[in-house]
Order: structure tokens, then C-alpha cells, then sequence
């Protein structure tokens, strides 16, 4: 049931209102955009068979962008306070950023990380002006992974035929 | 091989994998990341708050937290409210056998320097040690109102969470007219002590309009217009790269 639902929705589930329209909108006008591109263009053919895929990156891309590096910035900054002042807390409005928040934050940026390294995915994948500039960066990717993929497979077929050449008989 | 390595996926191969790695994250974190959401505007600004501290830090300053209120570090997020009642950075820089101080402050409203009765409030501001002044002449309903005369600026900032586009550009330059005008005829006094030259912190990527804009007023300004924070940041602030930067002061001649 859960892999109907799209992920960009998942990904916004109870986000403020605001900042949940900003990534919905950003992935819908982005998602049409790549679409369109994928079909027309001869450049962006290789992702043809992995438009499901392409759906993923941009979420994650933007919830990346929208979300993850701010809460990446919070936990720096309350690192600087704590380095060079007697305090344990940053106030912001009424909300009290202490270490066990804000270690809550660091779980939530240190297991996106792994995520992201989990599926071998530079962060520099994530970073993009243009959606065109994105699909090319997913190209790079893709065809990175599945020459990674067959120099592994390749080794193993040569360390296979090395032992054989080994036998006796 | 060691036995401790992770096998790899292919989020290409392994779609479905890639999708419920992604379902499972969103889900066991929802709670803290919904909580902390409707902070992310004010961690951006933090962010960059963080950056200009380390660019002192690393141009040989001591660094204070100042100011707590009940032992903590009170973030002002707005340029509503009395400055005495949050906290700041205190940088300390030794020229000679003498001690020099600054503030580095947050959302601190600037006299202009065209025009004694005007302000206005960059998200960072660097001053001298002290000099925050308050009146109840400036609103009509006599509120306090907290600022610091042009004179005792430093230099400034200003972050924007966008994508950059030419009007954010040149609003900017708007900003330096009003609060640094000797900066429009490269008159910036160089201080003994380093301050950043007057930046534009901007956390999206650029495109080839935006940078031809930034090229341009770079070479027209004294300014720093920093781009794609996020992942540029770490670089541009780095030991090894902080002298890239513009110092307040007068353009380098090329």
C-alpha cells in the first residue's frame, strides 16, 4: 500500500503548510519539466526506463535542499554556542534547542547521510539550478554505477578464471 | 574485502529498495522533522550567522557567546524587539599590545548613512562593542526601539533562501547605498582590524544571468555575493580559502 502513495507526498506528510506547498510545487513544475525532457530530447534517453527513479531523486533532491540542510545548519550552530559560550541552549522563540534536541536533529541528517551512501549517491547530485543540469547529473550516476557494476563483475569472472587456470587438469 | 563493509545498492537496479529506504527514513524520523520544520528559515539564517563567525575566527578573532538570558543562547529571529534581551557573538581581535571588540548581532536595526532619520535591518550585522543605543522617539507608540548609529557599523550581511534572480541582486546594492554610501565610489575605509566586506549570502544555485550579475557588481563593488551556500559554504569558509574573500574596505585593483 505504501509504495502507492508518491513519495513526495510522503516526504511532506504533516510539513507546515507553507514549506510543504513549496516542495510540492517545486517537484510538480521540476517532474513536468523532466518528463518533457526525457521524451523530446536524445541527451536525456538513457533515463527513459527509470522515469519511477527519476521521481525519487527529485524529492529527495528537494527535500534535501528545503529541509535537510537547515537542519544540517542548526546543529553547526548550536555546536558554535556550546564551543564558545557557558551554555548548553539556544533559544529560538519559545523553543529551547538543547543537546538532546539537538541530537535528535543530528540522527535525522546522520541517517539521511547513510541513505544517500547506501545507494552510492554523491551529494553533489542533490545540487542543481536546472532540471536539465539535474537528468545529466542522474546520467553520470546511472552509467558511474553500472560501469562500477561490471568492473566488479568483470574481476570476479577474471579471479574465477585465474583459480581454473590454476587446476591441474 | 572487509566483513564490515555495506553492500552498495543500485538505486537504478533496485527501485523498489530505493523507494522503501526512502518510505522507512520518512516515516522513523516524521515526528523531529516535522517538529523542526517550521524553524527552517530561522536555521537558514543561523547558518549563515555561523559562517561570518567562523570568518572571524579564522582571521585570527577570539570569539564570546554574550549575553545569555537565564543561561541561554537567545536567537533573535526577527528585527522585532529589544536587542539587550538576546545574544550575540563578541569577537576579540589584538592590534598591537591593544584589545579590540566587536558584535556580531543578529537582525540589530542600521542608521542609514545617507540619512540619520532612516533604518534598516540586515540579518547580520557586525559593530563596535557597545554600541547598541535605544530611543522611544522612533515609534509612535513609544516603543523601545533598538539600533546602532551608522558610524559603529562595521559591515553587514544579508541571506536569502532563494534561487538567485537579478532583482534579489540589485535590491542588495539598494541595501549598501543606504548603509555603507562610501561604498558606491570604492571609498570603504580598510580597518586595521579584518571585517568582512559587506556580503549577499544566497543558498540556491546560480544560473549563467546570475552569475554574469554577481561578476559584474563584484567588479564594481567592494562586496561578497556568495552562492549556493549549502554546498559552497564549507569551501568558501575554509582555512585554506577565507582570503578569497573580500575584506571591508576598498576593491582589490586588478
Amino acid at each position: 500500500m505504501a509504495t502507492e502513495t508518491p513519495i513526495i507526498n510522503i516526504l511532506t506528510y504533516k510539513l507546515p503548510f507553507e514549506l510543504s506547498k513549496q516542495i510540492y510545487n517545486e517537484f510538480q513544475n521540476r517532474l513536468k519539466e523532466a518528463n518533457f525532457l526525457i521524451e523530446t530530447y536524445k541527451t536525456y534517453k538513457p533515463l527513459k526506463d527509470n522515469i519511477k527513479t527519476v521521481e525519487l531523486f527529485l524529492s529527495l533532491s528537494i527535500f534535501h535542499r528545503r529541509v535537510i540542510t537547515n537542519l544540517d545548519g542548526a546543529v553547526k550552530f548550536y555546536g558554535t554556542v556550546i564551543k564558545n559560550g557557558q551554555t548548553d541552549t539556544v533559544r529560538i522563540g519559545n523553543y529551547n534547542l538543547t543537546g538532546e534536541e539537538k541530537n535528535k536533529i543530528l540522527a535525522v541528517v546522520m541517517n539521511y547521510n547513510t541513505l544517500l551512501e547506501k545507494f552510492s549517491i554523491p551529494l553533489v547530485v542533490m545540487e542543481y539550478y536546472e532540471t536539465r543540469e539535474f537528468l545529466k547529473k542522474l546520467i553520470t550516476l546511472k552509467s558511474d554505477l553500472e560501469n562500477a557494476d561490471y568492473k566488479e563483475k568483470g574481476t570476479k569472472r577474471n579471479g574465477n578464471q585465474s583459480d581454473e587456470e590454476g587446476l591441474p587438469f | 574485502m572487509g566483513t564490515n563493509q555495506t553492500k552498495k545498492a543500485s538505486p537504478f537496479k533496485e527501485f523498489a529498495l530505493f523507494e522503501k529506504e526512502i518510505t522507512d527514513f520518512a516515516n522513523k524520523y516524521k515526528t523531529i522533522v516535522v517538529n523542526q520544520a517550521k524553524r527552517t528559515s530561522e536555521y537558514f539564517e543561523m547558518t549563515c550567522f555561523n559562517y561570518i563567525v567562523r570568518f572571524y575566527e579564522l582571521n585570527g578573532y577570539s570569539l564570546e557567546v554574550k549575553n545569555l538570558q537565564s543561561d541561554k543562547y537567545r536567537y533573535k529571529c526577527s528585527p522585532a524587539g529589544i536587542q539587550s534581551n538576546f545574544s550575540h557573538f563578541e569577537a576579540t581581535t589584538k592590534v598591537g599590545k591593544r584589545k579590540i571588540s566587536f558584535e556580531i548581532q543578529h537582525n540589530l536595526a542600521v542608521q542609514s548613512s545617507q540619512d540619520n532619520l532612516l533604518f534598516t535591518s540586515p540579518d547580520i550585522s557586525v559593530i563596535k562593542k557597545g554600541k547598541v543605543k535605544y530611543t522611544n522617539e522612533y515609534y509612535e507608540t513609544k516603543t523601545t526601539f533598538s539600533f546602532v548609529e551608522n558610524k559603529d557599523l562595521m559591515t553587514f550581511c544579508e541571506v536569502k533562501q532563494f534561487n538567485p534572480f537579478p532583482e534579489l541582486l540589485f535590491n542588495f546594492i539598494g541595501v549598501l547605498n543606504e548603509l555603507k554610501v562610501e561604498y558606491m565610489t570604492n571609498s570603504g575605509e580598510t580597518h586595521i582590524s579584518a571585517h568582512i566586506a559587506p556580503s549577499l549570502m544566497i543558498s540556491g544555485k546560480p544560473n549563467k544571468q546570475t552569475t554574469t550579475i554577481k561578476k559584474s557588481l563584484e567588479n564594481r563593488y567592494c562586496i561578497n555575493i556568495i552562492y549556493d551556500l549549502f554546498y559552497n559554504a564549507t569551501f568558501t569558509f575554509s582555512k585554506g580559502n577565507i582570503n578569497d574573500l573580500r575584506k571591508a574596505g576598498q576593491k582589490p585593483s586588478h
